[in-house]
């Protein structure tokens, strides 16, 4: 039980990490997926914690819903990104400026 | 324990998912994970969210994230980062121990007995209505926002993107006001 | 029907709205001519007011409406008419009309005519609304919008060239600030007379002071006190004189209307109307009869020595306030309002004839380092200026006092109740009588007698007509204004007992009378005697000068009062300001320019964390995950 927290907290920790050290949009998004991952299983084992599963696993459905339309908007950013820009590296989004 | 395997090797794949240079890899660690979550969530018991993860998180995201990295192809990660590797580690690994710590300290344990469970749908449809209007309305905000990038370029491929113009603009008008304003204080300021 | 007074108000007030409105259409001299007919209807309305009076002797109040209410303070638009204000409508219109009519040819040509004879008739109804009060505050009002009026057209020719717009702008500053101090003193004597007497109804506060206060009360002297300090600022008496010689660098119709004939006479009429709070104060009148007489022999003998034409009138008029300002301070009430109006008559006339000379000077001058005011460029005007000379005439006998002109009745009954009172009073107006009489035939003799001493003066040619008419209407009422109080039936005297305003009379001192008038013609007989054969040149020095040695220059300088007022107020608190003004820039702004550089120097620096990195960003945001937790985690253990 409490290590299943504590993993939630590692996949928070690695998608920290990811987002830290990467700097392709897509693996952005990916990272910032492992994060929400983390979360989800935080949110069920807390409703399980305090014995409302279905409160827990409600917010769940929200988290993976939102998790997925997050991933769907990076996505859709990273390939126009691409598109207009040439490339997924953050270096080059970052220096517009205006 | 299988639980404690299953989220032993969700970690392993979220860290090849983040170490692994190549894009479409990195999509499959990513479903890996999922997947390995999935299971521990219908380990524990939560079998409906842990179907509707298998099946969003693994099946549908990464289906995304392949027909996108198709799109845009691969890309070498440049390999300096722009942060510190040392901090890119520390940072994260701070936020990791300490609240792990402060959850170990805590002392948190299972209670599943205290209570009588509900069920998901129960629960979904009962008690938290308003969720479901905002998974609704969150749905819809992602597909709007969805057709409005992609839509906006396929319509006008000609006319640049603002970003563009705006950096081979000279510098903007507001620009050239405020260094104006910046003289004109330090005239007012100076004593005469 | 007392309600002709409002009337009386709003034609003027109608004027200056319909010349505002107009001022694009009305081409000259109609701004002019329609600014008279306001007035004239002003007088109408007023003599038709005097009528009513005439019916009614005690008067009444007409109350328009309220205006403040709040807590215990009511004020409310109520015009009292009685005969002193009455009669101050009749002296306001009258004078008024003629110096409006006088203006249109005065100011002809210049630049901004329709602005000059808004002033004037925004003065006309201010005055009039300041002498028809009922209420203090409305009193007020009236007090502060001619004190307006007369900042205005002292300033009105502020643009001239070589400096001289900004001297014209400086003394109308100088009128306003002076006035303020003498302002503050009226001020403090309304808060306190609403604070004792719970009212400002001119009517009730006068009856509860008679009733509830005694004779001597303190509370009493300070009101009268602080009223004094407003009306020696209005009224121009000493200390608060210096504004009055600086006003004349108004147009002269301005001079003789504000400066002369009304506004100035607004302070002599504010004790006449207080007077029962100062016939409680036996301090306050005694000081008000000393203040007076001090001025009117130091009026008097800075007038001699001035070479300004209007600078000789400006001290004249000091001095004259002087009389009224004793008069009405030790009670003899209707003297001073006697002498007020045969004054306004007088004095405007004489102004108006200065500036008639003026015109003439200023039109024909072409010479270089000339002054059209300065009297030793005059000399020989008789023949040229006929009826601006007899008209003059009229007027500085009058001023002089020698019987039968008006001056003389009015005058020596001030005298004669000063006898009475007390003889150092007396003797202080005595001796302003024999200088007043020298330096106005000094001033006659030198712009009219002798030869010409300049090109303009040769050049000089009479006014036109529009000018010279007002000129002899005032004449006339010069000459026999005196017939208003002749002594034994007076009929101002008698107007004044029927009305029920209080009374203190003297009457007619014949062996005072002759006295005055021996030494008026004294002082006629000696300026003869210095000036008849038009001596007094640029070249040459005055012959006064002569006599009086190291003297001369100082009386010249108004007794260098003028300039220890700068010395003792104006530069010491120009040194507060600039001090002042350097602890803003330095302290306050320096500590305002030092917060700005701190704040714009961090931003500097802070932007250089903005990179625009995705990577940094979020790095930030990890540190303060990382504190919030840390901060969780000593608190939970500590």
């Amino acid at each position: 039980m409490i290590w299943g927290l504590v993993a939630a907290f590692a996949l928070l920790a690695v998608g920290l990490y990811g987002l830290l050290a990467l700097r392709n949009l897509i693996k952005l998004t990916i990272a910032l997926q492992l994060m929400m991952k983390g979360g989800l299983i935080a949110v069920v084992l807390a409703g399980d914690a305090v014995g409302q599963r279905g409160l827990g696993e409600s917010l769940g459905v929200t988290l993976i819903i939102a998790d997925t339309v997050a991933a769907v908007i990076g996505l859709a950013l990273a390939v126009l990104v691409r598109r207009r820009l040439g490339s997924l590296d953050i270096e080059v989004v970052s220096k517009l400026r205006g | 324990m299988e639980s404690l395997v299953l989220l032993l090797v969700a970690l392993i794949c979220a860290i090849q998912a983040v170490r692994s240079a190549q894009l479409l890899i990195a999509a499959l660690w990513l479903a890996g994970v999922s997947a390995c979550i999935a299971l521990f969530l219908y380990a524990l018991g939560a079998h409906a969210i842990a179907v509707i993860e298998l099946s969003v998180g693994a099946g549908l995201v990464t289906i995304l994230m392949v027909f996108a990295i198709t799109m845009v192809g691969e890309d070498s990660e440049p390999h300096q980062p722009v942060v510190p590797r040392w901090m890119a580690i520390a940072l994260p690994a701070a936020v990791l121990i300490l609240a792990a710590g402060l959850l170990l300290n805590a002392g948190i344990s299972s209670s599943a007995d205290a209570a009588p469970d509900e069920s998901l749908s129960a629960v979904l449809w009962q008690l938290r209505g308003a969720d479901v209007a905002a998974q609704l309305a969150l749905i819809f905000a992602g597909v709007l926002g969805l057709l409005a990038l992609l839509a906006d370029d396929r319509e006008e491929p000609g006319a640049s993107s603002l970003w563009v113009e705006a950096e081979s603009d000279e510098p903007s008008a507001q620009f050239r006001v405020a260094e104006k304003s910046e003289v004109d204080l330090e005239e007012v300021g100076s004593p005469q | 029907m007392f309600n002709w007074v409002v009337l009386s108000i709003a034609f003027p007030l109608a004027g200056v709205l319909l010349n505002l409105a107009l001022s694009r259409r009305l081409r000259e001299p109609w701004p002019g001519v329609l600014a008279t007919i306001m007035v004239a209807g002003a007088g109408i309305a007023a003599a038709l007011t005097a009528g009513a009076l005439a019916a009614e002797p005690e008067g009444s109040v007409i109350t328009l409406g309220s205006w403040i209410a709040v807590g215990d303070l009511h004020v409310t638009w109520a015009l009292r008419v009685d005969l002193l204000s009455t009669l101050m409508m009749l002296v306001v219109t009258l004078v008024g009309l003629l110096i409006h009519v006088y203006s249109i040819g005065y100011m002809r040509g210049d630049a901004r005519f329709t602005r000059f004879f808004i002033y004037l008739n925004l003065f006309v109804a201010a005055m009039l609304l300041l002498v028809t009060a009922d209420n203090l505050v409305v009193m007020f009002v009236g007090w502060e919008s001619v004190g307006l009026c007369s900042y205005l057209l002292i300033g009105f020719w502020f643009d001239k060239t070589k400096g001289e717009g900004w001297r014209n702008s400086t003394a109308a500053r100088k009128a306003f600030i002076v006035n303020r101090v003498g302002d503050l003193g009226l001020l403090l004597a309304l808060f306190m007379i609403f604070w004792t007497f719970k009212t400002l109804a001119i009517e009730e506060v006068l009856e509860q002071a008679a009733h509830t206060l005694e004779l001597g009360a303190p509370i009493a002297t300070a009101m009268a006190l602080l009223l004094l300090l407003g009306v020696s600022g209005k009224s121009a008496q000493l200390p608060l004189f210096l504004w009055l010689p600086d006003a004349m660098a108004g147009p002269t119709p301005a001079s003789a209307l504000i400066h002369a004939a009304t506004m100035v006479t607004a302070g002599v009429y504010l004790i006449i109307r207080m007077q029962a709070l100062f016939v409680l104060a036996p301090a306050a009148q005694m000081t008000a009869a000393a203040v007076g007489a001090v001025t009117a022999l130091f009026g008097a003998s800075a007038a001699l020595a001035q070479t300004d034409i209007k600078r000789v009138l400006a001290f004249s008029t000091i001095s004259q306030l002087g009389f009224m300002v004793t008069a009405a301070g030790i009670g003899s009430t209707s003297a001073g309002l006697f002498h007020l109006m045969t004054h306004a008559c007088f004095k405007s006339l004489l102004f108006l004839a200065a500036g008639s000379v003026i015109h003439a000077l200023k039109h024909h001058g072409r010479q270089a380092d000339f002054d059209a005011q300065d009297m030793r460029f005059m000399g020989g005007l008789w023949r040229r200026m006929p009826w601006t000379f007899i008209t003059y005439w009229a007027g500085a006998l009058a001023l002089i006092g020698l019987p039968p002109f008006s001056g003389f009745f009015s005058k020596d009954e001030i005298l004669a109740s000063a006898y009475e009172y007390h003889p150092a009073i007396f003797i202080l107006l005595f001796a302003a009588a024999f200088l007043t009489a020298l330096y106005v035939a000094r001033q006659g003799l030198l712009i009219f007698a002798g030869r010409p001493r300049s090109k303009a003066a040769v050049a000089a040619a009479e006014s036109e007509r529009v000018m010279i008419w007002p000129l002899l209407i005032l004449a006339l009422f010069s000459a026999v204004g005196g017939a208003l109080n002749l002594p034994g039936n007076g009929l101002l005297a008698h107007w004044w007992e029927e009305s029920g305003l209080p009374v203190h009379e003297a009457g007619f001192n014949p062996t005072v009378a002759a006295l005055a008038a021996a030494v008026a013609l004294a002082g006629v007989g000696l300026a003869w005697a210095l000036y008849g054969r038009g001596k007094a040149d640029v070249s040459h020095a005055d012959p006064l000068e002569k006599h009086l040695g190291r003297l001369f220059p100082g009386i010249q300088q108004g007794w260098g009062l003028d300039a220890l007022s700068v010395k003792a107020v104006v530069y010491p608190f120009n040194r507060l300001g600039v001090a002042l003004s350097r602890f803003d820039l330095n302290g306050i702004g320096g500590a305002d320019r030092g917060l700005a550089h701190v704040v714009g120097l961090s931003a500097q620096r802070l932007s250089k964390i903005q990179t625009g990195y995705l990577n940094w960003n979020i790095a930030i945001m990890i540190v303060g995950i990382a504190t919030v937790l840390l901060l969780v985690a000593l608190w939970r253990t500590g």
